[in-house]
């Protein structure tokens, strides 16, 4: 049997293929910097929330610690083991063939028109710290909040928190989408 | 001892969606063990009380044995130290129940196996007691690099096969594996790479996910078998979750892998989480719904149905206030999920036996909703 061998070229043919939008999105949110597990849940979640898909590709749900998708904590696992992320107390990062895979499909794979904006709403989020992620998407989206055991702290935090200079409760939610969806930098103060 | 496995009496029922195949079939192993129904397999915390418990007792029981290349090289080819690897991440409840050795085998660095090694894994594999020759699954780990790992594993396959004679009988036949790594397209290169041996019996990795792709690897799987009029098959899905985690319900996404023609469901084999110990009954786990084939919180009436089959199967009278109960009641928990599960696919082999129309219906209604629109039927 002659042993078979792929060009990169071809595996990344291969991996596109098969990844699902979930596993695409991941791959979009996550850098080479590593981002946060907590960051790419909020994220997805934030993308979930602004395009108001119709049949969610992640699922999330409120849960202890806010909107929670186990479909994006399945992916991100997957795809550390797959060898296109990798993990460190840090969080996930792109390993070099996951940066690869991720310029391949954004050149090659027809991507969700609305999956191309991510880049919109992490540049929008770029200099917004983790715990201020999250605080945002508690106060936005209360209905991901509700069964968090952490409510009281991250209310806390939002009242200390303004928002383009501003109190957080002045700015409305179609003004913090419109912010997102066009890549207009939002800035937390405390 | 490693036998010659055989599949027979396929019943197979299609849905015209495209959406699912529902086969039972027969898996014989040898000349004494057979297994006709769906089962989950038996896994390492299932003792003999629910096994016992069982209304179809023949299950796949499934050795799984995960291990590192350095604890396969410790082990040696010592006999001893082997088995008691092997008896302590398994459970052997009955002689007539076909046993199955599922090697995972992780690779780290850039050590690559030797001649050596795949000597050990033979020696594994051809422990007394397994029936099965299932080709083991590689994991790489980050030192491996991407673009290697296919190849790695086609070659692991490769020089795997090239000394099967040297351990077991010529006629013997052997199963194929699918890491969970592995893409859709290159798979008609394994199946060429396993030549002659054509396997019919298939084990695909899941790696402790939910099935949420069967228009991938599993549609081509049965894709490949169809072109080939193979209809004598039996699938197996390794370390298979369950269900979602989250606060909701979830679907039986272990009940729902049947419409992929899967045969055998192999437990969830989670990693190592820092243990956090549950404060009520809604925090102890999910509780397998046979009503409503789903995956529930813990309520007041599942805890009641709970309660009741802990007295039933143990004699152990549980309170309902979750903090009087001393014991760890988890592992419980597991086995009442293994015994409604198993019964519930026990069910289900008979409506397809039966062409119980309405039976197979419900469980197609049942489907998680993200699945319905998928096909598994490829042309």
């Amino acid at each position: 049997m002659n042993l078979i061998a792929y060009s990169e070229e071809k595996l990344l043919e291969f991996d596109s293929e098969d990844l699902s939008d979930t596993d695409a999105l991941v791959i979009l949110i996550v850098d080479s910097n590593p981002v946060m597990k907590t960051r790419l849940q909020k994220l997805s979640l934030l993308y979930d929330r602004l395009y108001n898909k119709t049949c969610s590709i992640t699922d999330h749900n409120a849960y202890f610690f806010g909107g929670y998708s186990d479909d994006i904590e399945e992916s991100a696992v997957n795809l550390v083991d797959s060898g296109i992320l990798k993990e460190d107390r840090q969080g996930y990062s792109l390993t070099d063939y996951g940066l690869k895979l991720k310029k391949f499909i954004k050149d090659e794979k027809t991507l969700d028109s609305e999956l191309k904006n991510i880049d919109n709403l992490k540049f929008a989020l770029s200099e917004v710290p983790d715990r201020n992620v999250i605080g945002l998407t508690y106060h936005f989206y209360e209905d991901t909040a509700i069964n968090s055991t952490i409510k009281n702290s991250v209310e806390r935090l939002n009242n200390s928190s303004r928002l383009n200079d501003a109190p957080m409760s002045s700015m409305s939610k179609e003004e913090f989408e419109n912010y997102l969806r066009n890549g207009k930098k939002i800035v937390i103060t405390q | 001892m490693v036998q010659k496995y055989e599949i027979k009496d396929p019943i197979p029922d299609e849905d015209p969606s495209g959406n699912s195949i529902i086969k039972n079939v027969t898996l014989r192993s040898g000349s004494n063990k057979s297994l006709s129904h769906f089962s989950k397999c038996i896994e390492r915390t299932t003792d003999v009380k629910t096994w016992g418990r069982l209304e179809n007792k023949d299950l796949l029981n499934e050795c799984y044995i995960d291990l590192t290349l350095d604890k396969l090289r410790e082990l040696d080819s010592d006999r001893k130290a082997q088995e008691s690897y092997i008896y302590s991440r398994s459970k052997f409840l009955d002689k007539n129940m076909i046993n199955v050795l599922m090697i995972k085998l992780r690779i780290d660095g850039n050590d690559l196996l030797n001649s050596q090694d795949y000597e050990y894994i033979n020696a594994l594999l051809s422990w007394s007691r397994n029936d099965l020759y299932i080709m083991p699954v590689l994991e790489f780990g980050s030192g491996i690099d991407h673009s290697k790992r296919l190849e790695c594993y086609n070659n692991f396959v490769i020089e795997m096969l090239s000394q099967k004679s040297s351990w077991i009988n010529d006629d013997i036949n052997i199963g194929m594996s699918i890491p969970s790594f592995y893409p859709r397209r290159p798979l008609a290169d394994l199946f060429e790479i396993y030549g002659d041996e054509k396997p019919t019996f298939v084990a695909i990795d899941f790696n402790n996910s939910r099935m949420d792709k069967p228009d991938g690897v599993v549609a081509t799987v049965l894709k490949h078998f169809r072109e080939y009029n193979e209809e004598n098959t039996f699938m197996y899905g390794v370390n298979l979750k369950p269900y979602k985690k989250g606060p909701g319900t979830s679907s039986a996404w272990d009940i729902y892998a049947v419409n992929a023609s899967f045969n055998a469901i192999g437990p969830a084999h989670s990693k190592a989480r820092p243990v956090v110990l549950p404060g009520d009954w809604g925090s102890m786990g999910r509780i397998f719904d046979s009503d409503e084939i789903n995956y529930p919180r813990i309520d007041e009436s599942h805890r009641d149905s709970f309660i009741y089959w802990m007295s039933d199967s143990y004699h152990v009278d549980l309170d309902q206030d979750f903090e009087k109960n001393s014991k760890s009641l988890y592992p419980y928990l597991k086995r009442y999920n293994f015994e409604m599960t198993n019964n519930m696919l026990g069910e289900i082999s008979t409506a397809i036996k039966e062409c119980d129309k309405d039976y197979v219906k419900n469980i197609r209604n049942h489907m998680p909703d993200e699945m319905k629109s998928k096909k598994i039927i490829r042309n």
